[in-house]
């Protein structure tokens, strides 16, 4: 009886799922179609003109709802074509020419009309299958022209294509002319290798591309018994128009968009490539794309869509949103505006942001993000003792006057700049390092910053910062670590092809390098000394066209480069209050040592494809960047000061998905350098250095390599290294590793630096038996130190009853404070 | 009656092997050399069906389901390019009967003979999961593919080749081409040439034939019955054969023997999974060099079709070879960007030239131990038979050298957009060719009367004879 009542359970859920379901698809027909109403209808494009018959018109109709919001209603509408024999249009709104003439197509849905007019011309013409707009643009949207395919520099399974067709000549070459024309059959089309191969008629490694009901098997089909021609005397690409444009807003159950391309090209004439484009989406998590430009949202958030025609690309940021049962906005306090644009964009996705952390969390993360340590048990009381409603903000204004302040944040700085003694030898490690700490504490302007570094000049020992130019020793690696660090751009993939997913091409690559290429670096008697100096001619040559690559720089362009020193040139615009790079780059980077993640994400790879998680924010961290002259403390204290910062690790009911638009503090581990001072400090037993004084803490460290590498050793940097301490061979904060590995574990389970820790003979744990503690109140000190916080009452009864059950005590109260530094919040910065 | 011979003794062997599939299966701690033993006894059956090294043109259509004849070819088709030799996916490979029968990473076969529905290799044709179901990313096989393979494990999963080590392509019935168009639709480029000095006729490749043409450009004689595209022509000292390889491209490769007399097919000599390149008799006719796809190369011997060697070295296709006129050694050149002279007594590889930086398309013995080489690198390199080492540039180029060609007193080059005559011995340039946009994709050859001949992207030759007069005509049916 039992199972069948369980069953007959199990049946009515379904029955219930089943029967909401069909609710919603009637709630969702009915919201976009009939009573709620749709207010107004547009048509896109209004006109348009199709020449030739293998030409085609993707038409999009787009509704507004009572609220505002837009629906995508090309696939709901009904077309007609007037004359009728003008053209055929299909259910998905695309309009096949069927003769010459003009005429309109009438839209139609729930009693409201449209129309826009169309033309055909040039249906009698022959029009061969162009190699240039049809065949190459084919061969990127199926996939093979990819990087992973035979797009790959050395192509895939003996065959070659350029990435996405950016070289039509070796495209040409591989498929008609080599291996005697191998690929391509003349005879019997069908058996070329170009169609059996995609098709997977025979066997391909790539699987099935396409089927040969598709219009790509056709246009290659085609393109190949007509010859396969290749002239290159065709109109040449000028440009797409992607519609709908940037920032498309879907609200489920309406979540579908069709996309349209249209191409303008040199001599004028305007063609549909919707059907030609290549579209991606840079959340795969939020939406899907179909191969003909149909777009599907998943779920909320947003995405960017990457539409590719030959080497034009747009990336339209669509948003998706979605009603919520039982979400009511609960309209939280807002320090300032960081927290203005972080609500808007949670309240716009359905996001309730958790509540502001307690004063024990609030200190202990603050205290980590600002100085790199644990507060003390005394600072720890203080700020409890501290009545003061304001007592947050003066602890944070107390934090970035610290000298422990510039010290960390210098060490960021180090692993970026790559101040490492193998690169620029101990003392001009710690040269350099010096200079950005004063630069941190004297609260240098972060474009004065960037000047000191990229203008540097003379020797090295004067200037620290030049050894920014001994690290990045030569032309390329001075090009790219500045596009990296100053522009966040990852411009290398363009160094030997235009970039893959961005407008970069080889050729802005080495227009930027000539900034960089006339600088000279001469050695001098003295060690670790080097001159930096401009010579006044020497150019750059571009690889492929062996041509000289004019200065070059994002948006602007082609700049006329100063004739004392191109650095200087370069500099001017890095700096100019216009460029909105140059700052947004570094509040992101502020932003995301203080979040965790960015709101660009990776943080210092801003493109287009990699759209920001809240670009109002982005944008109003940035203006008052510049507003407030590039102040580096002010971003951090206002970021520091806000509701967001603040916010609980605990996530709630309506925000527990939620890993982008940081409505909840995302915990994350302490650095290995944070975790060492960490150990130190709860232990009594702080660790010492090579090659720094014994007073130094882990935070501080100018440089990883100061101690000769030495396996044999496993010691304390290693301790740091199995914690992801990076090397500083480069300049991508992603060499500071996160990952999670067995390693740590063993490390703090039983390694011999937690180890020797817990059992040195001076350490706190000794300090306090001698000083005739109770154990509770030794509990409660291991607490403070550790975690903020005192133990409560059930946590001290776990901790005193196991010290009790042993005789040995000191053993007992070391495996007491073990177990404690092995807890996640211990750990974790939360 | 052989037709019938053929398929009892099948069956008989058949059944043998089915007794011993099973007891091997019962006994999975059975050594390799059990194993070896239980094939011989096939090996013993089958020998007695196969001539030496031909194949056989019919197809059969028993009820025992024939191995070599209707499994090879699908799993040929559908499965060999990533379980095979290329790309061995999941470390399994099913080119040959003995990797069919291996041990899986799992640690099972794929195969147990009786059981398909026990089978991986069967349950992976039929996945629900198109993620788990093969081939990979493509379709379903056809359901007549598959009631095949499963009959054929039902049956015991026999095997009713040669040796179980054979490759799968070399079990494959042998095939009937298809007939070549009357008169092509569009042109075909050349990718061979030969010329006979007896007749004077220039042969040509077409498409599922050899063509033979006058000097003034008169289609004189088609060879049908030939792969879809031909890559080298030769004919034998005696003047009695006509040597030919070729294939489809991405599918099958072969060497056919026609007799050049009545154009019927002699022999099939060897074949491959992919285009054969380049196949060449020896100075003295007793021997044929053929280029393999994958990087060997095969010598057999003329009188009984017989492989005699093979010649290992080259990691991928080998492009194209060359005797040297003492026979005794043959110049290699290969995808792999290295090209070779190895010593056909022996074996063993006497020198690689590894100076090119892209497939070496061609390559020819000059005077002395010189041996040039030519490449997509643009580069046409001479270097020493003995130690591999360069001797000197004959030329550089933006476009690839796609063929060289030793005449009697000249040797010629040709490119992408021209052709180069040089002297031998002086190594001085006594005339340019230029193409004029057309790619000349192929060879020349030198006819009677100093005549070179050289074949076009556009499915056209050009001539050039002792006075330097220059005629181009079309070659297309």
């Amino acid at each position: 009886m039992k199972v069948k009542a369980v069953t007959l359970a199990r049946c009515l859920r379904f029955a219930g799922t089943l029967s909401i379901l069909f609710t919603m698809m009637n709630k969702s027909f009915l919201f976009a179609d009939g009573q709620s109403g749709i207010r107004r209808m547009e048509v896109y494009p209004r006109s348009f003109t199709i020449v030739g018959s293998r030409e085609q018109l993707q038409i999009l109709v787009t509704g507004t709802l009572p609220d505002g919001t837009l629906v995508d209603l090309t696939s709901r509408v009904a077309f007609q074509v007037e004359p009728r024999d003008l053209a055929t249009v299909d259910p998905r709104g695309r309009v096949m020419p069927q003769r010459d003439g003009t005429g309109l197509i009438h839209v139609s849905h729930a009693g409201m009309t449209e129309q826009m007019s169309l033309q055909v011309k040039g249906m009698d013409d022959a029009q061969p299958v162009s190699f240039d707009y049809h065949a190459l643009p084919i061969l990127a949207q199926a996939g093979c022209s990819g990087g992973s395919c035979h797009g790959a520099p050395h192509g895939k399974a003996g065959f070659r294509l350029s990435l996405f067709g950016s070289d039509r000549e070796l495209d040409r070459i591989a498929l008609t002319m080599q291996m005697a024309g191998r690929r391509i059959n003349p005879i019997e089309p069908a058996k070329s290798l170009l169609l059996m191969k995609p098709t997977a008629e025979i066997a391909h490694q790539g699987g099935k591309r396409f089927d040969p009901a598709d219009n790509q098997y056709r246009l290659l089909h085609d393109w190949i018994e007509e010859g396969a021609r290749t002239v290159s005397s065709e109109p040449v690409c000028t440009g797409i128009d992607v519609y709908p444009k940037d920032g498309r807003l879907l609200k489920f159950p309406n979540q579908t968009q069709q996309f349209s391309v249209i191409a303008t090209f040199d001599d004028g004439s305007r063609r549909d490539v919707t059907h030609l484009s290549k579209y991606e989406v840079s959340n795969p998590l939020v939406a899907e794309v179909k191969q003909d430009g149909l777009v599907t949202g998943l779920d909320r958030g947003e995405s960017a869509v990457i539409v590719r025609y030959l080497n034009h690309i747009e990336t339209p940021l669509m948003t998706f949103v979605r009603d919520l049962e039982g979400f009511t906005w609960n309209d939280p306090q807002q320090t300032n505006y960081v927290d203005k644009y972080v609500h808007a964009k949670l309240k716009q996705l359905r996001y309730q942001p958790s509540p502001v952390c307690d004063d024990a969390t609030f200190i202990r993360r603050v205290y980590l993000d600002t100085i790199g340590l644990l507060p003390s048990e005394e600072q720890v009381e203080d700020f409890f003792a501290n009545k003061s409603e304001h007592r947050r903000t003066e602890l944070i204004d107390q934090l970035l006057q610290r000298p422990e302040y510039a010290k960390f944040w210098a060490q960021k700085w180090g692993d970026l700049l790559r101040v490492s003694a193998k690169l620029i030898g101990v003392s001009g490690v710690h040269k350099f390092n010096r200079w950005l700490e004063s630069s941190v504490s004297s609260n240098m302007p972060y474009d004065q910053f960037a000047q000191e570094i990229l203008l540097a000049t003379g020797s090295t020992r004067q200037h620290p910062a030049g050894n920014f130019f001994r690290s990045a020793a030569d032309t390329n690696d001075a090009t790219e670590t500045a596009a990296q660090v100053f522009l966040g751009t990852r411009i290398q993939c363009a160094k030997c092809h235009n970039h893959p997913f961005e407008r970069w091409t080889q050729g802005n690559y080495y227009g930027l390098s000539a900034f960089f290429h006339r600088l000279q670096r001469s050695k001098t008697s003295q060690k670790d000394e080097v001159l930096l100096w401009s010579k006044k001619e020497g150019e750059v040559l571009h690889p492929a066209t062996g041509l000289v690559a004019n200065p070059w720089v994002p948006v602007a362009g082609e700049l006329k480069a100063s004739e004392v020193d191109r650095r200087e040139t370069f500099t001017d615009w890095l700096t100019e209050k216009r460029n909105p790079l140059f700052a947004q780059m570094e509040v992101n980077r502020i932003w995301a040592q203080l979040m965790g993640y960015g709101i660009v994400e990776p943080f210092d790879d801003f493109r287009d494809s990699n759209p920001p998680a809240n670009a109002p924010l982005l944008k109003a961290l940035a203006d008052d960047f510049i507003a407030h002259g590039y102040d580096r403390r002010h971003i951090i204290r206002t970021i520091l000061l806000s509701q967001t910062y603040q916010a609980d690790s605990e996530t709630n009911e309506w925000n527990e998905d939620d890993n982008r638009y940081f409505s909840h503090y995302r915990p994350r581990m302490l650095t290995a350098e944070q975790l060492v001072d960490a150990l130190g400090y709860v232990t009594g037993h702080p660790e010492t250095f090579f090659g720094v004084p014994t007073t130094m803490k882990a935070t501080w460290i100018p440089a990883p390599d100061l101690r000769p590498h030495d396996t044999s050793k496993i010691g304390s940097i290693e301790f740091l290294k199995v914690f992801g301490q990076p090397e500083r061979q480069s300049a991508c904060e992603c060499e500071r590793s996160r990952d999670v590995s067995l390693g740590q574990a063993l490390e703090l389970l039983n390694g011999t630096t937690v180890n020797g820790m817990l059992t040195a003979e001076n350490n706190l744990l000794h300090q306090m038996r001698e000083g005739g503690l109770e154990t509770t109140e030794m509990i409660q000190r291991i607490y403070l130190r550790a975690l903020s916080r005192q133990a409560t009452e059930e946590e001290l009864q776990v901790h005193l009853s196991y010290i009790q059950t042993h005789q040995e005590f000191g053993q007992a109260l070391e495996d007491t404070c073990w177990a404690i530094l092995n807890r996640n919040e211990f750990l974790f910065q939360h | 009656m052989l037709f019938s011979t053929r398929l009892t003794t099948v069956a008989l062997c058949s059944l043998d092997m089915r007794v011993r599939m099973r007891c091997i299966d019962a006994q999975r701690g059975l050594t390799r050399r059990s194993l070896d033993r239980c094939y011989s006894w096939a090996l013993f059956f089958s020998s007695i069906l196969l001539s030496s090294g031909a194949w056989a043109e019919e197809d059969s259509s028993g009820k025992l389901i024939s191995f070599s004849n209707e499994i090879a070819p699908v799993l040929q088709k559908h499965c060999v390019p990533c379980h095979g030799p290329k790309l061995a996916e999941s470390n399994y490979r099913v080119d040959s009967y003995r990797a069919l029968q291996a041990e899986m990473t799992s640690g099972q076969r794929a195969i147990l003979p009786d059981l398909p529905e026990m089978s991986e290799l069967f349950q992976r044709l039929v996945h629900e999961d198109s993620d788990l179901r093969m081939p990979a990313e493509a379709d379903a096989l056809d359901s007549t593919e598959i009631d095949l393979i499963k009959e054929w494990i039902q049956q015991g999963a026999v095997f009713d080749g040669h040796s179980p080590d054979q490759i799968l392509i070399s079990l494959m019935p042998g095939v009937r081409h298809p007939a070549p168009p009357t008169k092509y639709p569009a042109p075909l480029p050349i990718s061979a040439i030969a010329f006979d000095t007896e007749s004077n006729e220039i042969f040509v490749s077409g498409y599922h034939e050899i063509t033979t043409w006058s000097l003034t450009g008169d289609l004189i004689r088609r060879f049908s019955n030939q792969g879809q595209r031909t890559y080298s022509i030769d004919i034998d000292p005696s003047r009695e054969q006509l040597l030919s390889s070729g294939g489809t491209p991405g599918v099958f490769g072969e060497v056919r023997v026609f007799d050049l007399e009545s154009g019927r097919v002699l022999a099939t000599l060897a074949r491959a999974d992919e285009v054969i390149l380049d196949a060449q008799y020896s100075p003295d006719g007793t021997q044929v060099a053929v280029a393999m796809p994958d990087g060997s190369v095969k010598v057999y011997d003329t009188k009984t079709n017989l492989e005699q060697l093979t010649l290992l070295g080259h990691s991928d296709q080998v492009t194209s070879l060359t005797w040297h006129p003492d026979g005794q050694r043959l110049a290699t050149a290969s995808r792999d960007k290295a090209a070779k002279v190895f010593d056909v007594k022996t074996g063993k590889s006497i020198s690689t030239f590894a100076g090119h930086t892209a497939c070496v398309n061609s390559i020819a013995f000059l005077d002395g131990d010189e041996v040039i080489s030519v490449s997509d690198d643009g580069k046409a390199s001479v270097w020493s038979a003995n130690d591999g080492r360069r001797r000197r540039e004959a030329i550089s180029g933006k476009y690839p050298w796609l063929d060289v060609a030793r005449l009697e007193k000249v040797y010629v080059v040709a490119g992408a957009d021209r052709v180069i005559i040089f002297e031998v011995g002086t190594n001085r340039k006594i005339s340019e060719l230029a193409s004029h946009g057309d790619w000349m994709t192929v060879v020349a050859r030198e006819g009677s009367n100093n005549t070179k001949v050289i074949g076009l992207h556009t499915g056209e030759v050009i001539t050039q004879n002792a006075e330097n007069e220059v005629t181009r005509f079309s070659v297309q049916p």
